[in-house]
């Protein structure tokens, strides 16, 4: 191969690569509206994902899996604890993991921050995500239930 | 050291060997977190969130002021010509280690993005574009003026452009917490996987065509094809990451076909760097550095391209996505393709600022091999915690913190592996900057 085709080589694979990338972008914003359901992106739910971001939670935890992995995934957290049960946690880690030997910082979340960061989370769960994290889906865990059901 | 300009490079790699080992003192302290109980009242003043923040922002300050004086060594060689400006190249270190020194310690205050690895506050990301600004005008300028234009020096720019370019994307507040990771994948995937895979390929170039004296005509060709297949795999693989994220399903078999391709640019790299090796015309002066070059290559393949591969796909992804498993993945890959990248550039320098034709190696030889050894043993204990939180906690669906009870052993190794490299990269850091020549030489 001469060096000039080579270049070529370079030019339309790069072009191709990234003309796919893009086309797919665009079409990934038409319908990420309807698989995150954004009509449900409130205020409280926005200024939840501020509250996130002020506390560096995502520095321990993962969400859609990202993130730190020091703690549990939150992505489909509201399902598993509730609104009730965030609160408590985020309002008292010291108490919560008190024989834990992982503990959780208390960083004096206000009541109304808690809220906010519930709506957020809440929203997060209900995304559309081709069903992960597997130990949290339920489809998995139906799964489950109808083989030992059948192996009785 | 043929051009006096090239001497700007010896300030950044200084700096950037300082922070390398600052980043594993913090690793340290990660690795510590994993198992060990500590106390309430510490992790309320300093949580773990807190040092791992320390951590990757410390990565990516190291091994950006590696390239950018990576690209104030090659560039005056490569145009035959000085840096444009002596004064911006020290203004822009002093603006950015400042940037990174500010932002570290607002971290401890809570002064925070708190996006994983793009934490530094929006404020100083506006710094940091004006450092980026003033480092490509810099190298920039310094190749318009030259005309001397080379495929190496076109590589290295076009990727300097596009790493600054993506930085960007990272910038705004999304309120969509699904194209928030989207976009943030757009600075991280498209950082490592295709912006610093150029500069890679550039530097890597220069230091192979130095080193072995193989004809220009030939690492250009190898330069334009790795390039093209980089970027063919790595632009459109970014889908790997958009597998559960909210995306449409179409990203599960674009990101599961490209990343799979992913790899066969690196065989590439390895091959043609063997190549050049074998082929050298030149006489091996230090040893070591072909070590570098050579041990980089063969890192790369199996931190980034092996490492990779093994979870890439949707099938396996949707049970080892964002565990253990992804751990050992980013240390093998960043240590394999990146860290031995600058220090191999380094090892190519430093000799050269301190006029030593020819060094003693033993130092640098057991600071190679301490952290090649350890950084493979870490990778492979956070490999096998990974295995088994796949295993309990994603396939069997037992509880997070009793899964990790299960994996407090591998985390234990993990930290003693992490002294072993401390001691690597002390020793390696040491060496570098107290280059001694070898004894025939000096006899």
């Amino acid at each position: 191969m001469s060096n000039k085709k080579a270049f070529w080589f370079f030019v339309v694979a790069t072009l191709l690569s990234a003309g796919l990338f893009i086309y797919l972008t665009v079409d990934t914003h038409r319908q990420v509206k309807h698989l995150t359901h954004e009509d449900n992106l409130t205020d409280e739910v926005i200024a939840g994902k501020k509250v996130w971001e002020k506390y560096n939670c995502n520095d321990c935890h993962t969400i859609l899996g990202f993130g730190g992995y020091y703690a549990p995934d939150m992505t489909k957290a509201y399902k598993r604890l509730g609104g009730e049960g965030i609160a408590a946690i985020v309002k008292n880690p010291d108490q919560i993991f008190a024989s834990s030997w992982r503990k959780m910082p208390n960083q004096n979340v206000s009541d109304a921050e808690i809220a906010n960061l519930t709506s957020f989370l809440k929203w997060i769960s209900e995304i559309n995500n081709n069903d992960w994290p597997p130990q949290d889906s339920d489809r998995a865990k139906a799964k489950e239930a109808l083989k030992l059901l059948s192996n009785k | 050291m043929q051009y006096k300009t090239q001497g700007i490079a010896r300030s950044y790699f200084t700096v950037a060997l300082l922070l390398f080992a600052l980043q594993v003192v913090f690793g340290l302290y990660l690795g510590l977190s994993y198992f060990a109980a500590i106390p309430q009242n510490i992790v309320n003043v300093f949580p773990f969130a807190t040092a791992r923040a320390f951590h990757t922002n410390l990565l990516v300050l190291w091994l950006l002021l590696g390239f950018m004086g990576g690209a104030y060594f090659i560039t005056p060689e490569e145009t035959k010509s000085e840096i444009y400006s002596t004064k911006l190249a020290y203004l822009q270190l002093i603006l950015l280690v400042g940037t990174g020194v500010t932002a570290l310690v607002g971290f401890l205050f809570g002064w925070n993005q708190g996006r994983p690895l793009l934490e530094i506050p929006r404020p100083l990301d506006f710094v940091v574009v004006i450092g980026a600004l003033i480092f490509l005008f810099n190298i920039g300028m310094t190749m318009i003026k030259a005309r001397n234009w080379t495929a190496i020096q076109g590589t290295l720019l076009g990727g300097l452009v596009f790493l600054a370019v993506m930085y960007l994307f990272g910038m705004p507040f999304y309120k969509n917490a699904a194209i928030d990771w989207y976009y943030w994948w757009w600075v991280i995937h498209l950082w490592v996987e295709g912006a610093w895979e150029l500069i890679t390929a550039a530097l890597m170039a220069f230091v192979l065509l130095k080193i072995t004296g193989v004809e220009r005509r030939v690492v250009e060709k190898w330069l334009y094809v790795e390039m093209g297949l980089f970027l063919f795999t790595g632009i459109a693989g970014t889908g790997h990451h958009y597998y559960w994220l909210g995306a449409p399903k179409y990203w599960l078999w674009v990101g599961g076909i490209f990343s799979s391709l992913e790899p066969v640019p690196i065989v590439l790299m390895v091959y043609d760097t063997w190549n050049h090796v074998k082929e050298r015309r030149e006489q091996i002066k230090n040893p070591l550095t072909f070590v570098y070059a050579v041990g980089c290559s063969i890192y790369h393949l199996l931190g980034a391209g092996v490492w990779g591969l093994i979870h890439t796909l949707p099938q396996i992804n949707y049970y080892t996505h964002g565990s253990q498993v992804t751990v050992s993945h980013g240390h093998l890959a960043f240590f394999g393709a990146y860290a031995l990248l600058n220090l191999t550039l380094f090892y190519f320098a430093f000799p050269q600022f301190e006029r030593v034709e020819r060094y003693d190696e033993k130092r640098g030889r057991i600071g190679f091999w301490t952290m090649s050894l350890s950084m493979l043993g870490m990778g492979l204990a956070f490999g096998v915690a990974g295995v088994v939180q796949t295993y309990l906690e994603r396939v069997l669906g037992m509880d997070y913190m009793a899964t990790q009870s299960y994996m407090r052993l591998w985390f234990q190794i993990v930290f003693v592996f992490g002294l072993a490299f401390l001691i690597g990269v002390i020793i390696t850091a040491y060496d570098l900057l107290k280059l001694s020549p070898a004894k025939e030489a000096a006899a």
